[in-house]
């Protein structure tokens, strides 16, 4: 369900009228990008619930911050950045360590068509991130999503940025290996 | 990296980047209270305490200092010494004066903390004013300005906002030392503000006692305010209305509120 805002109001105002905590545009902010938000959250959460749980705290956040926004470059980019440190922290706080553990190799050739993922809709696509290891998913998601180096994932992971390579190239293989699979299943039922 | 892991992130932020998943009701629920109602305050509790107790031993202590420099202070507060100056001139000044000392004292009792902060306070700021020539022709328009009288009802509340900005109560307990200074002119003191006064609105502030007591607390309240908050926007101000006394205006940083007349 898409969430579509009064047109009469920009997101300008609704930014300048949550600043001075008006608190019907506070919602219709939040209402405007709390569906994408949640996507992102569950990039890095375990289930739904825990999402959800980042979700709540990246806003809370988001409205503190609030103030600081004086409206440089993308407002949706500024609270993304919010939303993914602040789901990386929730993360943290409640998993012992990112675990990454690896996956037997498969031992076939990966030659992989990315096309083949065209196929795969974006439910699938992330039912496959969610199935990678913490370690892997988060800088996969970093990387890949987010568009962060790998010094900067080094940062924000508190891992070294070999690691952070290596686990990007693993996840990567990983992924591939699923979609494949995935599309073999369904070309086999397409038959 | 190859081309192919290339393509395989473009595609996977081509199909993620867009996707929305409706989040449950009570999300926005808890954000909603936490932003207007942050869980911080309970970390000022103690702190308040402390310093409530503290102001509370600074403000019976200054009850007991000489008469004289509590005559000074009530005909520096606007609604004190109207009162007075309707029934006479010096002579009963200090029994009214004591008598608007010890409202406040015993609404320490029965009001929030911070509230003998707030009388210690107004008792303290006039004792400055002496310093200058003009202050009759200053405390006059303060008093135009702060022309206000709270109701206990709204007093509470609003001593529970001011109590959350810390720094209103620290100048208040360096002033105490100063009472002593102006012992001295208390004769001079005494009949200047009586004039000034005479020239405000006795009509309005023919009223009861307790009226009174609540304008002084509220002109106490603002220029306290005035004196800590720098700002156009006082964190909070009171205003006369045709109802009572009320707030008219609240400024704490992420919400302003204030009435236009």
């Amino acid at each position: 369900m898409m969430f579509l805002k009064p047109k009469h109001i920009t997101t300008d105002e609704l930014i300048s009228r949550s600043k001075a905590g008006d608190g019907k545009a506070q919602e219709l902010l939040y209402k405007q990008f709390a569906g994408k938000m949640l996507a992102v959250c569950m990039r890095y959460a375990t289930d739904r619930m825990e999402a959800e749980d980042m979700l709540q705290n990246g806003f809370i956040k988001m409205f503190q911050k609030l103030a600081d926004y004086r409206g440089e470059g993308s407002f949706e980019g500024w609270v993304r950045r919010i939303m993914v440190h602040s789901s990386i922290e929730y993360y943290r706080k409640h998993h012992k360590m990112m675990q990454v553990v690896d996956m037997e190799e498969s031992g076939y050739e990966q030659s992989v068509n990315p096309v083949a993922a065209e196929n795969l809709d974006a439910k699938d696509l992330m039912a496959l991130i969610q199935q990678l290891s913490p370690g892997y998913r988060m800088v996969f998601n970093l990387y890949a999503l987010e568009g962060y180096s790998h010094r900067e994932i080094a940062e924000i992971a508190g891992i070294t940025e070999g690691a952070s390579k290596s686990q990007l190239s693993r996840a990567r293989s990983i992924l591939k290996e699923q979609i494949e699979k995935m599309e073999g299943n369904r070309y086999e039922y397409a038959r | 990296m190859s081309t192919q892991d290339k393509e395989m992130d473009k595609l996977f932020r081509a199909k993620l980047d867009n996707y929305e998943i409706e989040p449950s009701a009570n999300v926005w629920t808890n954000i909603s209270r936490e932003i207007h109602q942050p869980a911080q305050r309970k970390s000022y509790v103690p702190l308040l305490r402390i310093a409530a107790s503290v102001l509370v031993l600074v403000s019976v202590g200054l009850f007991f200092l000489p008469k004289k420099e509590v005559v000074t202070n009530p005909p520096k507060n606007n609604r004190l010494a109207q009162n007075t100056v309707v029934k006479q001139v010096t002579g009963t000044q200090q029994s009214s004066v004591d008598q608007q000392v010890t409202e406040p004292a015993t609404h320490v009792a029965t009001a929030v903390n911070v509230q003998p902060k707030q009388q210690t306070a107004a008792v303290v700021k006039p004792t400055h004013v002496p310093q200058t020539t003009t202050e009759p022709v200053v405390t006059k328009p303060e008093q135009k300005a702060g022309e206000q009288a709270i109701t206990p009802n709204t007093n509470q509340q609003t001593i529970a906002a001011v109590t959350t900005k810390p720094a209103v109560t620290t100048p208040v307990v360096p002033d105490g030392p100063i009472t002593l200074k102006p012992a001295d002119d208390t004769q001079g003191f005494v009949s200047k503000p009586i004039l000034a006064s005479n020239n405000t609105d006795t009509d309005s502030e023919a009223k009861p006692a307790q009226k009174h007591k609540a304008h002084g607390l509220g002109g106490f309240l603002n220029k306290v305010i005035a004196a800590v908050d720098k700002r156009d926007d006082k964190i909070i101000e009171f205003t006369d209305t045709d109802e009572g006394d009320s707030i008219t205006g609240i400024n704490l940083g992420i919400l302003k509120v204030k009435k236009v007349k």
